[in-house]
């Protein structure tokens, strides 16, 4: 929605918001647990279907964290801990683990939740099914993966060729749910009904409507949750409905006016305004690389690092969270997210210095031009930056990035473009030296994958395997079998690509935001930052 | 003799209509494809993901999506002759099923709205030839100027505002009770409302200018009955010329007005499946559009000749000398 249209409906909202703040503020004495009730959650989005892997995306994964399982929970720290796989043995060179699964546990037709349905997931995750659509689990360990295969019933044991530390926590990925085998084998054109989609959830579907909503009621026989959650039995909350709409300002007045008790995404502007009036804004925090830029060191310009270094010290970081964002943004130390256990403080490389930048472009031989931009050889020093269509505030950032750059001589042409065309013109495009991330994950590992064009490497920062360097750390990190070492390794990591520059972080990325009922409460988030209702309740 | 050039009439009519929907099938279908992306790409492409080009190709290969748009459109087409509306590319799920699935919904509100652009049109118009020229007839000749100026969605969003989240008339998230689809059918038929109005009011003003007007009121009739019988009736055809372009105005506004209130129907459907460039679900409903849109003028143009006996006469004149 743009902003006048935004704006407008705060004015129409104006005195729905007055009416509703002269009753009175509700006391918070009661916080007993309490057994029934309905929660209504408005989101925007609800389109991407009910099939497998990669077909989950942000708004179905909400839907089924509260109707499917997964092997593990993994916290906001990436501590990982038992759910259907009560605990596991992982062999010492971190090749092959053994899952020892819950007993009892069984998907809501009735059939058992046991070591051959979990193998046939876990093939499912690893290889995905070409033959009918079906691509992989982007996050899963596929490079390395090898077999899973069923010991006994409640026992399974998985192999990879090499190690493969970020197995565990990859189990927690909100993506990673456990279906019954019979909805893994659907036939294509059934892949997206969700009436056919089993999990072995808290919750089990009551009724839905494609791209519009859904609505669940609690699994009478449920008593298999995460040990993460101090709730045994069925969920207290009796119905769940989950709900389209596509206007941020309607949702927002419509919790509000009580009409819904959580809200997904709406804009940070409105924060202020909902807390006034009692709600619960809720910003959980979320493993994985904050919002920030990798560089594409064969852009033209970008393989001069003192180029690369004057970007960065000419954002500055402070002014973003002040014009874009609220007090629930924290300010960058690395390209990590700070709740990243291997996250390092290296704050002092991001710092904000104008001037640093000018004598770096200096040094580098671009000086000012007649308009204020640095030319060298004839060449201006200007870009395209495209804002990312993944991120809704990208714009707005993108937007104080661009003033910030053009006060040191840096010419920046911001382009705003929709998902196909954002993917047409900048991806393999080495004339974009910046290209925005926006990426969660359950174990830092991934932060290894990016560095070169190894097995299974992205090289996000296009020197393939030139850099000995990077190779070095890339190698480190995959042969890893322990994570003291590893974290040692990805502290370096973040070192070395800050001072090269190689990455120019912007903000803590918080994806999901949820603004909510104060009398909801026992909600338990994942690492990835999605709510799991098993344990929640509502007060009276 | 003469039904037979009506049946003339009909089957070039049906013929015109065929080649209408073709036409919009094919231009749709050639539009989308001239855009960068498709849903499978983007999906596979999520910056979460991390696939590589290799990866992504064999899934792309399974939709069929790498083949030259000319062999996609006679696949697509093909199949579409033969009632087969394929698979959303989206959400896995038959075509036929999500449109069907919406359709009610989006037929309750179309038809509701036209309800209400009738009501509010006619009584408009009565009140512009019957009351108080200077405070009643000023005024509401005014009101379809300011409503047609108002944008749907800004209807939309003060409606819900005021009589959902206020006063609690009806819940956003039930959009389909009675309540909350009138609101939703206010927002649609206003503007559609005001553009049968004008053309009503100013029709009827010319018929009381006329002097059959001036001697059947000088025979004393009621102004009820002056209305009904003497204004209304001549007025009345280009008005099914406007009810017969306002479905097109109902269908396009049905977007807007869905997505606001909340309605799962065509509109929205055809917002999202427009958004992810999904296009197994576009062309279906553009076919859907041109269908109803085709039948509903050819209605419109059976029921003139009804309404005005000149148009009856020249049809018949004309079937006589062929």
């Amino acid at each position: 929605m743009n902003t006048e249209r935004r704006k407008l409906a705060q004015l129409l909202g104006i005195g729905a918001t007055t009416l509703a703040s002269s009753l009175p503020a509700h006391g918070r004495a009661q916080t007993a647990r309490r057994d029934g009730g309905e929660v209504t959650f408005l989101l925007s989005s609800l389109e991407s279907g009910w099939g497998l892997n990669e077909r989950v995306d942000t708004y179905t994964g909400i839907v089924w964290g509260q109707i499917a399982d997964k092997l593990v929970h993994v916290d906001a720290r990436g501590h990982a801990t038992g759910w259907i796989a009560e605990r596991w043995d992982e062999n010492p060179t971190q090749t092959e683990f053994v899952l020892h699964l819950k007993r009892g546990v069984t998907f809501s037709d009735g059939t058992p939740l046991d070591a051959a349905a979990v193998a046939a997931n876990i093939e499912l995750w690893a290889k995905g099914d070409p033959s009918r659509g079906v691509g992989r689990l982007g996050l899963f360990p596929s490079s390395t993966y090898t077999a899973a295969e069923a010991i006994d019933a409640h026992t399974l044991r998985v192999r990879f060729s090499a190690p493969t530390l970020g197995f565990i926590p990859t189990l927690g990925y909100h993506k990673a749910v456990l279906r019954a085998v019979s909805s893994l084998n659907l036939r294509p054109n059934e892949l997206g009904n969700l009436t056919k989609q089993l999990g072995s959830g808290p919750f089990t579907v009551r009724s839905w409507q494609e791209g519009d909503n859904v609505v669940l009621v609690r699994r009478p026989d449920y008593n298999w949750g995460p040990s993460a959650i101090e709730h045994t039995g069925p969920a207290s909350l009796e119905r769940i409905t989950f709900k389209v709409v596509r206007d941020a300002s309607i949702r927002g007045s419509a919790l509000q006016a009580g009409q819904a008790d959580v809200v997904l995404n709406v804009a940070p502007q409105e924060f202020a305004t909902l807390r006034g009036r009692g709600l619960k804004v809720v910003a959980p925090e979320s493993l994985g690389f904050v919002s920030g830029f990798v560089v594409n060191t064969r852009a033209p310009h970008f393989s001069d690092v003192k180029v690369r270094q004057a970007v960065q010290h000419a954002i500055n970081r402070q002014e973003i969270l002040d014009t874009v964002f609220t007090s629930d943004w924290k300010p960058v130390t690395t390209f990590l997210q700070s709740n990243v256990p291997e996250a390092a403080d290296l704050g002092a490389l991001l710092a904000h210095d104008p001037a640093k930048s000018r004598r770096l472009l200096e040094e580098a031989g671009w000086r000012p031009g007649p308009d204020g931009i640095r030319v060298k050889d004839g060449q201006r020093l200007r870009f395209n930056l495209f804002a990312s269509p993944w991120v809704s505030t990208s714009r707005q950032v993108d937007e104080v990035i661009a003033q910030q750059l053009r006060q040191v001589g840096i010419s920046v042409n911001l382009q705003v473009v929709d998902i196909s065309t954002y993917n047409a013109r900048v991806r393999g495009n080495d004339n974009v030296p910046l290209i925005e991330i926006s990426r969660s994950f359950l174990d830092a590992g991934v932060v290894g994958n990016i560095l070169t064009s190894g097995p299974g490497g992205e090289d996000l920062f296009r020197y393939e395997q030139s850099n000995d360097e990077l190779n070095r750390y890339a190698a480190e990190i995959a042969n890893a079998v322990d994570r003291e070492p590893r974290a040692e390794t990805l502290r370096a990591v973040q070192r070395h690509v800050l001072e090269q520059a190689l990455f120019i972080p912007t903000s803590q990325l918080l994806q999901r935001i949820y603004v909510q009922s104060p009398k909801l409460r026992g909600e338990v988030y994942s690492g990835a930052a999605y709510p799991l209702y098993y344990g929640s309740w509502l007060e009276r | 003799m003469k039904a037979r050039s009506y049946l003339g009439f009909l089957l070039r009519r049906l013929v015109q209509a065929l080649v209408v929907v073709v036409l919009s099938y094919t231009a749709t279908f050639l539009i989308i494809n001239v855009l960068p992306g498709d849903p499978i790409t983007n999906m596979l492409l999520d910056p979460d993901n991390g696939f590589s080009q290799a990866e992504i190709a064999p899934i792309i290969a399974y939709y069929g999506l790498d083949r030259p748009v000319p062999e996609q459109l006679w696949n697509s087409f093909s199949r579409f002759v033969t009632g087969d509306l394929g698979i959303s590319l989206r959400s896995n799920l038959p075509v036929a099923g999500l449109v069907l699935e919406a359709l009610p919904s989006t037929l309750v509100l179309a038809s509701s709205a036209l309800t209400v652009a009738l009501l509010v049109a006619f009584a408009l118009a009565y009140g512009s030839q019957n009351l108080p020229p200077r405070w009643g007839q000023g005024i509401l000749r005014s009101i379809p100027a300011v409503s047609l100026a108002v944008p749907t969605f800004i209807i939309g969003i003060f409606l819900i505002q005021l009589f959902a989240f206020q006063l609690g008339l009806f819940r956003i998230t039930s959009p389909d009770s009675a309540a909350a689809t009138f609101f939703a059918a206010l927002a649609l038929g206003l503007p559609v409302s005001a553009q049968i109005a004008e053309v009503l009011i100013t029709n009827l003003d010319h018929e009381a200018r006329q002097d059959y007007f001036a001697v059947a009121r000088s025979r004393g009739l009621s102004r009820g009955a002056l209305f009904r019988r003497h204004q209304l009736k001549s007025s009345s055809l280009p008005v099914v010329t406007m009810i017969a372009l306002a479905v097109g105005e109902l269908l396009g506004g049905s977007l807007i007005t869905e997505a606001i209130f909340g309605r799962k129907g065509i509109g929205s459907l055809v917002q999202s499946a427009a958004a992810a460039q999904d296009f197994p679900v576009l062309l279906a409903v553009v076919a859907l559009a041109a269908v109803v849109f085709v039948a509903v003028n050819l209605l419109a143009d059976l029921v003139y000749p009804l309404l005005d006996p000149r148009l009856r006469r020249r049809r018949g004149t004309a079937g006589d000398a062929a």
